[in-house]
């Protein structure tokens, strides 16, 4: 298990997440519409992962642990971030 | 040099000044086929050219754009402007190669590098044109702008942009786009973005891949492609050539330079104590600063030196390391710099059949008259009546001066090009100065085919250049400043060329805003260019001419462009060792004339001959405004020297046989000869014993031993057989 609930404010995403884990994390932050994403335990997320994120627009609780997730996709998605 | 090599620099030339031709004139017309086949024959023999000498960088590169040229012209679209500017770089590229070669005989050292470069970008302008016109990828036009957002202060000097739009299926297929991305080298910057606005967390399919991917890295394009070739169907590929650093960048720019320096500063600090934390410290800051700056060569190689250092105990390598990057960083490579290449004047010159024709013509005349003196002589041996001979040989000499005079002209007609030559290195150029600094600027030529001696011809370019550089830099105001004092927002520069009498003049006019004499005269009292009372004493006029004083230079910021350390000094200097002055007019608000004035022909010089103390000396016509007799009560003397008036100026005046250190004529005259002759700018009087004559003489310039000699322009040799020493009249009055 990479996508944990950890509770009704913070899902929580850990160590390599592949594709898979996007439903697993869609399905979390459609249930609970208020929560944020704490990906600091995160070494490395599969683009499926990352597009949920980028869809859901919700706040990321960061830094990523990965180094990719942290020095290009972190910014990517703040700036989207800030566009929406 | 050998013959092979001299013979390819000369044709090399021709070429290249042919195909930058028919690339130009395509420009203009992108549809016109018979320019199109002209520049691909050009750039095919240009590379035959090159594999006779065996210059494989060159006919790599040439090959490349070869390519490119036989590509266009299979294809019936109008031909895109990038794609142009790709091969006329080339050109330029080559044309840096062969005045290397020109210089050192060889081929630069540093040419296999700078041909990969230039193979990438030619190889990438195609690409970008095939990518364009193939609708495999849904468009989106403003990507490259959304990337310079994201890259933020990285979006400058060589970048690769890649846009990606996996495949919707990406996911199912087992694909992880991310690592694709993740595996390019030298990644700067990474930015996401959902290829369907409607899509929602409610209605999302988490399978189904809707991200396009834009990144951004240092890498050259050709190693991106090939490592995106299998998704070449689904990226977008471009090779973006960007100014060093943008302006607003400088600060940073000049804060991570500085930052470095300190870290040399640190390592140099006496004493062993810390010595291996100074050098981890120095070290890492000192590599990040340089990736900071895109620098990846050179963080590896101080980082490698860093290691070197710890394992020695010494500081020496990473220093010399990190100073070495510094001193590349100052020396960046950048499209308008041109290589500081010695100039040699060409050794071989084309020349125009009719015009030789001309010379073989004159001689048989000559041939005749060599004939008839011989004659005469006999007639005279015979006990002829002499007055009959001396008639003949009147005769004789009234043709041999006709012929004479025009074998000069057809002499010097062989040694004379076109302006054209240099002319049209400079629109291109000028283009690029003006986008490297935010500004559009056009560049208007006239006059091209105003002819002017080879060699003067050849030795334009850089004053030309640094000239032309100025305006646009300092000249030319921002589109802005521009718009709000009613000009168009693009800035015009005329560079024009024509015959002034026995004279080349070169004008470079710009419509900026002209030069502002008050900071002239402040920043000449800043750098010590000139004393407080003697610029309180100038015109306004003298002031601007400041601006060609050793020292000086206006611009507050320094740019890559004009601020390299060489100012208009250079270009004086440059113009006078030809023989010729520089002059400038300017009107604040209207902009400002650079007036470059150069003799047609470097072998004829006109003179005017003048005796002090019994020696006959020669003074250039050019510099002679008139010969006056002054009245000893009218010379006064004025601190150390001499001066007098006339029309209500005062004119200083020097004794030239005091100047030489000769013998003054003692039966002193009552009233002075003096000839007045105009020198840097001014007008000054030189006292002479007695007036000569006026004649036109090949000068020869002093050699050997008295190469180095100061106030002397050559020397001649006199109807009698004496040598009459030409003045160099600029160096006395300095």
């Amino acid at each position: 298990m990479t996508v944990v609930l950890h509770d009704e404010n913070t899902i929580r995403l850990i160590g390599a997440c592949p594709a898979e884990d996007g439903e697993t994390l869609l399905q979390h932050l459609l249930t609970n519409p208020k929560a944020r994403v704490d990906w600091r335990g995160c070494q490395s997320a599969h683009a499926a992962v990352v597009q949920v994120l980028l869809v859901s627009g919700r706040p990321l609780q960061g830094p990523p642990a990965g180094e990719f997730l942290r020095q290009f996709i972190s910014p990517a998605l703040d700036r989207s971030g800030r566009q929406v | 040099m050998n013959e092979f090599v001299e013979q390819f620099l000369l044709e090399s030339r021709e070429l290249v000044a042919q195909a930058i031709d028919d690339l130009m004139a395509l420009e203009d017309a992108p549809g016109d086929r018979e320019r199109l086949d002209g520049a691909f024959r050009a750039f095919h023999t240009l590379k035959g050219a090159a594999g006779i000498v065996e210059f494989a960088a060159m006919t790599r590169t040439l090959h490349a754009a070869e390519d490119v040229l036989a590509t266009l012209r299979s294809s019936e679209e109008p031909i895109a402007s990038n794609v142009l500017d790709e091969c006329l770089a080339c050109l330029d590229l080559t044309s840096r190669w062969l005045d290397a070669m020109q210089a050192n005989s060889e081929a630069p050292a540093t040419a296999d590098v700078q041909a990969d470069d230039m193979i990438a970008r030619l190889v990438g302008s195609m690409d970008v044109d095939e990518r364009d016109n193939s609708a495999a990828l849904p468009g989106n036009g403003d990507w490259l702008d959304r990337l310079r957002v994201a890259a933020g202060n990285q979006f400058f000097g060589g970048l690769t942009a890649v846009r990606f739009v996996p495949d919707p299926e990406a996911f199912y297929k087992g694909e992880d786009p991310f690592s694709i991305i993740a595996s390019l080298p030298r990644l700067v910057t990474v930015d996401l973005a959902l290829t369907n606005d409607a899509i929602s967390l409610e209605k999302m399919n988490t399978f189904s891949c809707s991200l396009e991917i834009l990144a951004l890295t240092r890498e050259p394009i050709a190693p991106i492609q090939n490592a995106l070739r299998v998704f070449a169907e689904r990226t977008e590929i471009r090779q973006l050539t960007l100014p060093p650093a943008p302006a607003g960048d400088k600060a940073y720019l000049a804060e991570a330079t500085s930052l470095i320096e300190a870290q040399v500063v640190l390592l140099r600090e006496s004493g062993t104590e810390g010595l291996l934390g100074r050098i981890e410290s120095a070290g890492r800051t000192s590599a990040n600063a340089l990736r900071y700056l895109g620098r990846d060569g050179a963080v590896t190689d101080v980082e490698k030196a860093m290691t070197t250092a710890q394992a020695q105990r010494k500081i020496e390598p990473l220093a010399a390391a990190i100073e070495r990057a510094l001193e590349a960083g100052t020396k960046r490579e950048d499209p308008t710099t041109i290589a500081p290449v010695q100039v040699v004047a060409p050794r071989a010159l084309r020349v125009d059949m009719d015009r030789i024709d001309a010379l073989v013509k004159l001689t048989g005349e000559l041939l005749v008259v060599k004939n008839a003196v011989g004659y005469a002589a006999k007639r005279l041996h015979d006990n002829e009546d002499p007055a009959a001979v001396a008639s003949a040989l009147r005769d004789q000499h009234a043709l041999f001066d006709r012929l004479a005079t025009e074998l000069q002209g057809a002499v010097l007609s062989v040694r004379v090009l076109p302006l054209r030559t240099v002319f049209r290195r400079f629109p291109r150029l000028v283009r690029e100065i003006a986008g490297g600094v935010g500004k559009t600027v056009r560049l208007i030529t006239e006059g091209e085919a105003t002819e002017a001696d080879a060699t003067i011809v050849d030795a334009l370019f850089e004053p030309l250049l640094h000239v032309l550089r100025n305006a646009v830099d300092h000249g030319i105001e921002d589109p802005e400043r521009r718009a709000s004092s009613g000009k168009p927002a693009m800035g015009t520069v005329v560079l024009r060329g024509r015959r002034d009498a026995q004279n080349v003049r070169i004008e470079i006019e710009d419509d900026g805003a002209g030069i502002d004499v008050d900071r002239v005269r402040a920043v000449a009292r800043a750098r010590g260019v000139a004393s407080e009372e003697a610029l309180v004493a100038m015109t306004d006029g003298e002031a601007m001419d400041l601006i060609f004083a050793a020292g000086f230079s206006t611009a507050a910021t320094v740019t890559d462009l004009s601020g390299r350390g060489v100012g208009m000094d250079s270009v004086r200097t440059t113009v006078e060792r030809l023989g010729g002055t520089v002059t400038l007019q300017s009107r604040p608000g209207m902009g400002t004339v650079v007036s470059l004035i150069l003799p047609f022909s470097l072998m004829m010089t006109r003179v005017m001959t003048v005796e002090v103390g019994d020696q006959a000396f020669g003074l250039p016509l050019d510099n002679v405004l008139e010969t006056i007799i002054v009245g000893r009560e009218m010379i006064v003397p004025i601190g150390s020297g001499r001066a007098f008036e006339l029309r209500d100026r005062t004119i200083p005046l020097i004794d030239l046989s005091e100047t030489l250190g000769l013998v003054r004529d003692v039966t002193a005259q009552h009233a002075a000869k003096v000839v007045l002759v105009s020198a840097v700018g001014q007008i000054g009087g030189l006292e002479v014993d007695r007036l000569g004559e006026r004649m036109e003489v090949m000068l020869k310039p002093m050699e050997g031993l008295l190469g180095g000699m100061r106030g002397v322009a050559g020397t001649t040799l006199l109807g009698d057989g004496r040598v009459l020493v030409v003045l160099d009249v600029q160096e006395m009055f300095r």
